[in-house]
């Protein structure tokens, strides 16, 4: 009796820790953290290039790619047809279409929404997990360093959290992002001729601690000069961008920001 | 030591291209209608008599509205100018010193600014034509163009065509024209215009009920049908004539018992594809030239009647109307009759079936209450779209009837009797924008669309 209790409790609680799993790989899966990192950041901070000053200014970091940003291909504005609102009893299958398109537009809003506040619960939660990681990480990377390089001066450029943001920073440089991404979406117009080619451009722009411009250059030609020629009218349009938070100056300046367009 | 140098740099930049970059994916542009500056033609000849301005105006207003209706363009209103066009010359400050300045146009916000000179000596026009790019300061094309006075419409519509070309790589429907019949005469007779509606031309005399008109690829001749008795006969039949539109001389191609119409050319313009109804039920027959049955392509089935053939651009594939199925339906076929496909299954009544020139989509009118309303679909029958929506002055729904494609695919002529008479009218294959072609109290019916007539 109590072994069949016990079977069963155990059996409960593997399902759990199997769900608990699952659940955590699929959805809170994070990007491997790479020692060698840790080896690119010394390697950049290659000791002729930086004065004083700059070793002093904050770490070097890099904002990942945010996943949790909402998915822009839906957001493109569904083809305006006046004429086809107001149709009513109508052909079934064209109502259809039309009704998804009203409803497309409604959950988009939704989901932008949720998936936001999704995103901010998940970096919270990941928070802690995250910070036990970086002191191994920290811890590591500083045995390393003592190892690889006896050259001290660089210890502070060394010890990075990694490529990947996370936790608040992520939530800061993302909100940045969108900032710029809104920006540049308000400009981002081609006329008719240009729509629906499937022509991918990527332009790779940097800009100063205040949004200024610094400089913008096509990184990937869509082999359409004229759609490269709008590109970067979008960009010249938009800016300048929203102030810099303070620390992610620097990677703006010498990274820079990609820009797809559309993707 | 040498060598884990070097191991550690290949590392070290192995991880530099691919450290994540801060990236953004800003997703479709939405579309925007080109802001276009085209001013007057600078006036080259001396003296200009009256005359001249109005040739020019009238050009002018030509190309503007071609361009307008294309629907890639806002045109800029002339008071938004800041430069006075006419004292400065049509090239860009940088290669004539009385040119004009990027900047005056770059400051309305302009994205393209056409600059035409023009003159008219004796019958002689001549006009010199460039196109730039605001925003980087390009020419985009330059084009001269020399013709009689007589062709000044011709000009027009080729300017405009050209203009269309430079940018989005295909030239207009500018230069093709409509042929429909129209009680205009009191009778039903055929008519052709331009495809703005200028230049009507009634071209038959029949006095009689003229049906379903359509052009040869080459738009020299028009087929047709109207109601015909032999002498001496008791029969009445709808023959189909050809009609060549330079001599005016008309033919009867087929004048088999009973109907005889709803014709279509193939692409060679050899064969002509018909609905007859000799034995009784109307099915499609395929004829040569002289209108000697060469196969029938279709059979019932069960007495249904098949009719409205029209041909693909390559002419291998047939849409028409068929009842088989017991509404009238859209169907598909082979040009030799096999591999019949259904198409549609809602609505109470679809016909009149058009293929877009690159075969992909077919337009066709379908009936629910009262009215027709024009719809578009993909060539297999999926993807259906409603185009049409227009009400009456009384608020009840107005019928939109027999639609045809546009050579350049991007328009639909259809008729719609929201004014109270069937006035023809032409949309936008994404249904947004809507033009009227005929601006009269007649009526007019069965539009076709020629091919693009541009002879280059």
């Amino acid at each position: 009796m109590n072994l069949a209790r016990g079977l069963k409790i155990s059996f409960a609680a593997h399902a759990l820790l199997i769900l608990f799993m699952i659940i955590k790989v699929t959805y809170f899966a994070k990007p491997e953290i790479n020692l060698s990192q840790a080896i690119r950041v010394d390697m950049v901070g290659l000791p002729d290039k930086y004065t004083q000053d700059d070793l002093n200014t904050s770490q070097p970091s890099e904002i990942k790619k945010n996943n949790d940003l909402p998915e822009k291909e839906i957001t493109q504005p569904t083809q305006n047809t006046p004429l086809n609102s107001v149709q009513r009893n109508e052909k079934t299958k064209n109502e259809a279409v039309t009704k998804s398109k009203k409803s497309d537009e409604i959950s988009l809003n939704k989901n932008l929404k949720q998936k936001q506040k999704e995103a901010l619960e998940k970096v919270k939660k990941l928070n802690a997990i995250e910070k036990i990681k970086q002191a191994v990480l920290k811890e590591k990377l500083s045995e390393q360093q003592n190892k690889s390089s006896p050259n001290k001066i660089f210890k502070g450029r060394v010890i990075t959290k990694g490529t990947a943001l996370s936790g608040l920073d992520k939530i800061q440089s993302d909100n940045y992002l969108l900032k710029i991404d809104s920006a540049i979406k308000n400009s981002w117009q081609l006329p008719q001729w240009l729509i629906g080619k499937s022509l991918k451009t990527k332009v790779l722009i940097k800009f100063d601690e205040n949004g200024n411009l610094l400089s913008k250059k096509i990184y990937q030609s869509s082999g359409n000069p004229t759609y490269d020629d709008y590109c970067l009218l979008a960009i010249e349009k938009s800016a300048p961008f929203p102030k810099v938070p303070e620390k992610f100056t620097e990677v703006y300046k010498e990274d820079g920001v990609l820009i797809g367009f559309p993707e | 030591m040498k060598f884990l140098l070097s191991t550690l740099l290949i590392l070290a930049f192995y991880n530099l291209s691919h450290a994540e970059q801060a990236y953004i994916k800003i997703g479709e542009a939405q579309t925007k209608k080109s802001n276009l500056a085209f001013p007057l033609f600078n006036q080259i000849n001396t003296g200009k008599p009256p005359q001249n301005i109005k040739v020019a105006a009238s050009i002018h207003k030509t190309i503007t509205e071609d361009l307008e209706k294309s629907t890639y363009f806002k045109i800029m209103s002339p008071n938004s100018f800041l430069e006075n066009t006419s004292t400065t010359s049509i090239k860009s400050k940088s290669l004539d010193p009385s040119g004009f300045k990027f900047d005056t146009w770059k400051n309305i916000e302009a994205d393209f600014l056409i600059r035409a000179s023009f003159s008219l000596i004796a019958d002689d026009i001549s006009i010199e034509m460039y196109l730039y790019q605001v925003n980087n300061s390009k020419t985009i094309i330059g084009k001269k163009y020399n013709a009689k006075s007589s062709h000044a419409t011709q000009i027009a519509h080729t300017f405009a065509n050209d203009i269309l070309e430079a940018l989005t790589g295909q030239r207009g429907a500018f230069l093709s024209k409509i042929v429909a019949t129209t009680d205009k005469t009191g009778h039903k007779e055929v008519i052709t215009m331009n495809w703005d509606g200028s230049e009507q031309t009634i071209i038959t005399s029949d006095r009689s009920v003229a049906i379903s008109p359509n052009w040869s690829p080459d738009a020299k001749k028009v087929v047709y049908s109207i109601y015909t008795r032999k002498v001496g006969s008791a029969q009445t039949n709808l023959t189909l004539f050809e009609h060549n539109i330079l001599t005016g001389k008309r033919t009867i191609i087929s004048n088999r018992n009973g109907l005889n119409s709803g014709a279509s050319y193939s692409p060679d313009g050899k064969y002509i594809y018909l609905t007859i109804s000799q034995s009784g039920l109307p099915d499609i027959f395929k004829l040569n030239s002289k209108g000697d049955i060469i196969s029938q392509l279709t059979k019932g089935p069960a007495g249904a009647m098949n009719v409205e053939v029209a041909l693909n651009k390559d002419g291998s594939k047939i849409a028409f109307s068929s009842d088989r199925g017991g509404k009238p339906m859209i169907y598909t076929m082979t040009s030799d009759g096999g591999m019949v496909k259904r198409l549609t299954y809602d609505g109470k009544y679809n016909s009149t079936p058009s293929w877009s020139p690159d075969g992909k989509k077919i337009a066709f009118a379908s009936q629910f209450d009262k009215y027709f309303d024009i719809f578009i679909m993909d060539h297999d029958g999926s993807n259906i779209k409603r185009l049409t929506t227009a009400t009456k002055a009384n608020g009840k729904r107005a019928s939109n009837e027999d639609p045809s494609f546009s050579p350049d695919g991007r328009f639909i002529v259809f008729t719609s009797n929201r004014t109270g008479h069937f006035q023809l009218y032409t949309i936008s294959i994404d249904g947004t924008e809507e033009h009227r072609v005929t601006q009269d109290s007649h009526n007019y019916y069965k539009p076709k669309w020629s091919n693009n007539l541009e002879q280059n």
